[in-house]
């Protein structure tokens, strides 16, 4: 066997900052992470416990790579092809397609249990086996899963590290880009810490449980040569593959595309100057009954009768029970619905974790393109696993609305006991644009509701306390106590 | 002693021009002839001239012995260099009284 040169670069791949080459993953997420991808001709680990998604990702990067016209060999020590085949289906990915075009085969390297060793040996059989079904598909990408299964042939730490290191340097000197993957124990230490140091790129995957709700995340714990975003990562294994949610990414260098559009209620808008900016952040504070729904559906209704589309985010009742609810204060939502400009999203906060939640938000407004986004209501993100995971969840889904120039409108039940420094919830008062806080108060015999907009960023809104009706034709807002003194704009 | 007319046949998969190789063959060769004087019939297959036959029996290390016959069987990893695992193996252990 003679080693043959590094081999150079295929298109799509640009140099790192560092003139490292990287190869784009295609997995969502990752590369801003890696910033760029992973690099090429070189060895990536992927190591984590049971259960975290090694060879799902090791599959995706494969097939990712394969699906761009650059052929891999993936081999497994450990599952047979028939079972990787069929995982990696369950997320999306026609592995049995790519193989059927000779852009990717899978080696199922079993180790044979039972094997008597006499005397000294090598790895060569499986470097005669990768090579030549990489001479085969011309394919200069390699994964490697379950390497500690591999190691167990050895039972010999001496020659287990030598052997690794043969291996390693055999791919290097054939320009191969190389995942492995390789087991943690439930600590996170790794069980062969020198693969460690032979990698060029470790990435560690680990999940854990909060208040009931299971969340992966993915570290970059080095990457020779390059920059990549520390901290951790949620990434979640959804029915299109990995989903990576970086959360640095996140930028505020946003503009909102500017204009008013009408909350669906003259009245309201005359208080607003005008109605919600687009793009911005719209909170709609109030205790349990004071017409949070309405308010936000009678927008919902009033945006899709004008040919524009939004989006309804449902924590807490079904489309059905919502439909009728509605129905009865006079907001018909069902042309709406009818005509698809109307799309309705529920799911029960506790069902899955904050990235799935996200995720399928995001997909949703990547497949649906809104322009305008209704939560209600937010305080029941406080039920996906943590306050913080709550947290985490608004500012993220906030930001990615703003991101993409979606007005977000989100609800938010007020205990009694809350007082105005809450009233935004969950502490994302700062990124709210608009602020309107719905009460009611007994007087007598009567419940009277009010409406304030607390603030409404550079706009000159209306301060006072207007009273309102919630009747079978909506909402009804006296305008009684407007007056010319009273007006304030909040920088 | 008598002997029971037993055709060994297996596959030595070996790399091309590695010591372990040579040490191999010389063993095996040593141990039919010397140890075992039933007939054989040993194929050498190179894993680097045809791998596809490697992947098909789960060849990683080389050498590997795969002994198909007597039956069920035998594989044994190494250069051979270790006869008492050969014969244990080749269930000549008790026979040949070693």
């Amino acid at each position: 066997m003679t080693p043959k040169p590094s081999q150079p670069a295929s298109p799509g791949q640009a140099p790192g900052e560092a003139g490292i080459l990287k190869a784009s993953t295609g997995v969502r997420g990752l590369d801003e992470i890696l910033k760029g991808g992973l690099p090429v001709g070189r060895t990536t680990m992927l190591g984590g416990g049971p259960g975290t998604g090694k060879t799902v990702l090791a599959m995706e990067l494969l097939y990712r790579w394969a699906l761009a016209d650059e052929p891999g060999v993936f081999v497994s020590f450990e599952e047979r092809a028939e079972d990787l085949r069929a995982n990696a289906a369950a997320m999306g990915l026609d592995v049995a397609a790519l193989e059927a075009d000779g852009k990717l085969a899978i080696v199922h390297a079993d180790v044979p249990h039972g094997a008597v060793r006499s005397g000294e040996f090598d790895i060569k059989g499986l470097l005669a086996i990768i090579e030549g079904q990489a001479r085969s598909l011309g394919a200069r990408r390699i994964a490697l899963d379950a390497i500690d299964v591999l190691m167990r042939i050895f039972g010999d730490p001496q020659q287990e590290r030598e052997e690794m290191y043969v291996l390693h340097d055999w791919l290097r000197d054939r320009g191969m880009t190389v995942i492995f993957t390789v087991k943690a124990d439930p600590s996170g230490r790794q069980v062969y810490p020198f693969l460690d140091f032979m990698a060029d790129c470790v990435l560690f995957l680990d999940q854990r449980t909060e208040g009931q709700v299971r969340t992966r995340r993915l570290n970059v714990i080095k990457y020779r040569g390059s920059d990549f975003l520390s901290n951790e990562h949620p990434y979640i294994l959804s029915p299109r593959g990995v989903v990576l949610m970086p959360v640095s990414c996140m930028s505020l260098e946003h503009e909102p595309p500017g204009g008013f559009v009408s909350s669906g209620h003259p009245e309201l808008d005359t208080v607003l100057r005008g109605g919600y900016l687009r793009g911005t952040c719209v909170l709609l504070a109030g205790p349990s009954g004071s017409g949070k729904t309405t308010v936000a559906c009678t927008f919902a209704r009033a945006v899709c009768c004008n040919g524009e589309k939004l989006l309804y985010v449902g924590f807490e009742e079904s489309e059905g029970a919502l439909v009728s609810g509605m129905l009865s204060v006079g907001v018909d939502l069902r042309p709406a619905l009818e005509e698809g400009a109307l799309k309705v999203l529920t799911a029960l906060p506790e069902s899955v974790g904050i990235e799935q939640h996200l995720l399928r938000i995001y997909d949703a407004i990547d497949d649906f393109g809104p322009n305008h986004l209704v939560v209600d209501a937010m305080s029941a993100c406080g039920r996906m696993g943590s306050e913080e995971a709550a947290f985490d969840f608004l500012v993220r889904l906030l930001t990615r609305c703003k991101e993409r120039g979606v007005t977000s409108v989100f609800t938010n039940q007020l205990t009694e006991a809350e007082r105005v420094a809450e009233l935004s919830g969950l502490g994302i008062s700062s990124l709210v644009d608009t602020l309107v806080l719905l009460a009611y108060e007994s007087r007598g015999r009567q419940l009277t509701r009010s409406l304030l907009v607390v603030k409404s960023r550079g706009v000159d809104h209306s301060l006072s306390h207007h009273r309102f009706r919630i009747t079978s034709r909506g909402l009804e807002l006296d305008l009684s106590g407007e007056g010319a003194d009273n007006r304030g704009a909040e920088a | 002693m008598t002997h029971k007319r037993v055709v060994f046949r297996g596959t030595l998969f070996v790399t091309g021009g590695a010591p372990e190789t040579a040490r191999a063959l010389e063993n095996i060769e040593h141990f039919f002839k010397e140890t075992v004087s039933e007939p054989y019939r040993l194929t050498v297959v190179d894993v680097q001239e045809q791998p596809e036959l490697a992947e098909k029996a789960h060849i990683l290390a080389t050498p590997t012995l795969v002994m198909d016959e007597p039956v069920p069987g035998c594989r044994i990893v190494g250069d051979l260099s270790d006869r008492r695992e050969l014969l244990t193996e080749l269930r000549l252990m008790r026979r040949h009284g070693a």
